[in-house]
């Protein structure tokens, strides 16, 4: 915006030599058309980031009507908080599997549908359907599919001589429960961007490298897919990471962090300490922690798609 | 001299309904380079993309050499294409698209996977081996210097002669080109013409080649193939298709300039044009209506004590080097324009004589008038001019 402003500023000065006044008004009325959206931004954004930085000093209780500074005391008893520790392990581990089975698996099934013409769309609804979907309700059917007694699942399993897996009830394996309604949720958008994507590479590309013995489905990939789609995938990658750490739904819904906060993840915690625990500064703290973690991802995406976006 | 010929036998091709290709029955001799010829839509790009295996006939059957390819997957038909976008690897160097056939070809899956190099000196023997074929194609498209570069940080011409690379590389015995020089500019269209001419003779594979550019066609081909919707209307040599053509379409698609088309009546030899009487008999030709075309070369200006077939205002005069165009207002006998073609001295000579004012006496030479029946068919009838014919 400023730069566009000065760029019209000087032309003007070069144009009109001798009214300067106008200059400046002209200045004044670039920022009158650019308050709305900067007010905006500053009411939405900034101000609550702001507002939770400053709480994260304080001894703030949800609903107490007063408070004291005490520094960065919330985030030394952060740093030693097992409970934020194991919290932000989850996330990483529910991330760690999310973000590369729904990001691979999407490009695969893209790779696959990019070559179907008819069908193409109807595999496009389908896929998608879980993203418009709400997660809250999708949980309970999938704390069905999963249930280790009455699931089809565990039945299977049993039918065929296993032991069945009780997924969200397992300590050691609610997080990966978790993690399967999370790739599920996450595919279809995934494959849309990718799908997107692939509109780049041009069917005169893909026909020269047919000609050239590129043909099979993993030469492809390797060759021709990956390298040109690589771009689009630092974004996906980006934005998965993202939504991974903002998994809350399914937390909520189906295991309330248990068994035992063998699924208590970042996002979770914060509701809890602030809302349920009332402990406001702390959970500030823990936002500021979480946002912090979440400008890195886009921070590595900016940077990644500045330097691989031109061949 | 590894050229494969191809024969293309009752092919078809339908989408849905509609129709792309009729027919086609195409002999091409090994060595040949052949041009299909047509206007955007006609079907010849379909019929390139059929033989290099893109898509599948609806009936019919395509031979290369004594292979019957019909149902081949594209990189066994043992053909290479050029496209109009060149197709390049965006992410490979020169080096690297240079040599994606051969690596392709010659290493196995296993073979090309990451770090195989280090393990196998089978695998680095074949690298070698690649590099220097890649080395000596470059050699001969004058692109070693830019075997590093990527394909963004290239001119169209130098992308186009590494697509001809890509091409060559693996010694193909068919060459498909497909509108390779229509995203250039005029000079360089020429000068990459000329290199392909070379390239053909040079190497002596098969080249078939898809251009909408009549100028192309004749300049590059040993036999043409014009094309409209979804036939081949005539497959000649360059100076038949000009001077012989079999419709009036092929007629008026074929010449740098316009060809001229005069509505005449034939009746009982004589050819009758607005009324009058030409010079000009056509003693087996049928009574009926049809159309006389004349290339602007067939059209002789001359001086008006000379005895001239009609006489047109002059609208406009168009120098272009050595030769100059007239254009005519011909509403006076039934058709809009007449454009004749003359060399640049006579044009000068017949001014000074005053012969070429406003107005212009036209003579018809009669060796290289067509006459077309109603439905746009050459009539075989010989032409003469009146007297020297009896």
């Amino acid at each position: 915006m400023t730069h566009t402003l000065s760029m019209a500023d000087e032309s003007l000065a070069v144009a009109m030599p001798v009214s300067k006044n106008e200059g400046a008004g002209y200045k004044i009325h670039g920022y009158v058309f650019s308050a709305p959206a900067f007010l905006l931004l500053l009411a939405t954004v900034i101000a609550p980031i702001v507002v939770v930085f400053i709480v994260s000093l304080t001894n703030y209780k949800l609903g107490r009507a007063s408070l004291s500074f005490i520094g960065l005391g919330n985030y030394t008893k952060l740093l030693q908080d097992p409970y934020f520790w194991n919290a932000l392990k989850n996330s990483a581990i529910y991330t760690a599997i999310v973000v590369p089975v729904s990001v691979g698996l999407a490009l695969i099934v893209a790779a696959l549908l990019s070559s179907r013409t008819r069908s193409r769309r109807v595999y496009e609804v389908i896929y998608f359907l879980p993203v418009t979907s709400t997660l809250t309700a999708m949980s309970i059917v999938w704390s069905y599919l999963l249930n280790g007694n009455i699931g089809p699942l565990a039945t299977l399993m049993t039918s065929l001589g296993m032991k069945p897996l009780d997924f969200l009830a397992d300590s050691d394996l609610a997080l990966f429960g978790l993690a399967i309604i999370g790739t599920w949720h996450m595919l279809g958008f995934n494959l849309i961007l990718f799908l997107a994507g692939f509109t780049t590479i041009s069917k005169e590309l893909t026909e020269a490298a047919q000609l050239d013995g590129i043909d099979s489905f993993w030469d492809r990939i390797r060759y021709i897919i990956w390298p040109l789609i690589a771009p689009t995938t630092i974004v996906v990658v980006a934005i998965s990471c993202i939504q991974a750490f903002q998994a809350f739904d399914t937390v909520a819904v189906l295991t309330n962090g248990g068994p035992y906060g063998a699924t208590e993840m970042l996002l979770y915690k914060i509701n809890q300490d602030s809302f349920i625990g009332l402990k406001a500064g702390y959970g500030s703290a823990l936002t500021v922690i979480y946002l912090i973690l979440i400008g890195l991802f886009s921070i590595f995406q900016v940077m990644a798609t500045n330097k691989k976006a031109h061949f | 001299m590894h050229g494969h010929g191809i024969k293309i036998t009752n092919a078809r091709k339908q989408f849905g309904r509609a129709e792309i290709l009729q027919r086609i029955d195409l002999d091409i001799q090994a060595g040949e380079f052949l041009t299909l010829l047509g206007p955007s839509g006609c079907g010849k790009s379909t019929l390139l993309r059929m033989i290099a295996g893109f898509d599948q006939l609806s009936s019919g059957s395509i031979q290369i050499g004594d292979r019957e390819i019909t149902r081949l997957p594209p990189k066994k038909r043992d053909v290479a294409m050029v496209f109009q976008s060149y197709a390049l690897y965006p992410h490979m160097t020169v080096a690297k698209n240079i040599g994606m056939p051969l690596e392709m070809s010659r290493l196995s899956f296993r073979q090309r996977l990451p770090g195989s190099r280090l393990f196998s000196r089978q695998v680095r023997e074949i690298h070698r081996e690649i590099a220097q074929t890649v080395d000596k194609v470059a050699g001969q498209l004058d692109l070693k210097p830019l075997l590093d570069r990527k394909p963004a940080q290239l001119s169209g011409g130098q992308r186009q002669r590494v697509a001809v690379g890509r091409a060559i590389v693996r010694q193909p015995s068919v060459f498909l080109m497909d509108e390779p020089l229509s995203n250039l500019d005029a000079k360089l269209r020429i000068q990459l013409r000329e290199e392909i001419s070379d390239l053909h003779r040079r190497t002596g594979i098969t080249f078939l080649y898809v251009t909408h550019d009549q100028t192309e066609a004749m300049a590059m081909s040993n036999r043409v193939a014009v094309m409209q919707s979804g036939r081949i209307v005539q497959c000649a040599k360059p100076q038949e298709i000009y001077n012989r053509p079999s419709e009036l379409a092929v007629a008026r698609f074929v010449g740098s300039v316009a060809i001229n088309e005069l509505p005449v009546t034939v009746a009982s030899g004589d050819i009758l044009l607005a009324q009058r009487s030409l010079k000009l008999r056509a003693a087996e030709a049928p009574n009926d209506a049809c159309t006389l075309a004349l290339r602007p070369e067939s059209l002789e200006a001359v001086s008006h004590d000379e005895e001239a077939d009609f006489t047109l205002p002059l609208l406009h005069v168009e120098f272009s080097g050595s030769e100059v165009t007239l254009r005519c207002d011909a509403s006076a006998l039934g058709t809009d324009r007449i454009r004749v073609q003359m060399r640049a001295e006579r044009f000068e000579r017949l001014r000074g004589e005053g012969a070429i004012e406003d107005q212009v006496a036209l003579r018809i030479l009669a060796q290289n008038a067509l006459l077309f029946s109603r439905t746009g068919q050459l009539m075989p009838a010989q032409l003469a001019t009146r007297g020297a014919g009896r």
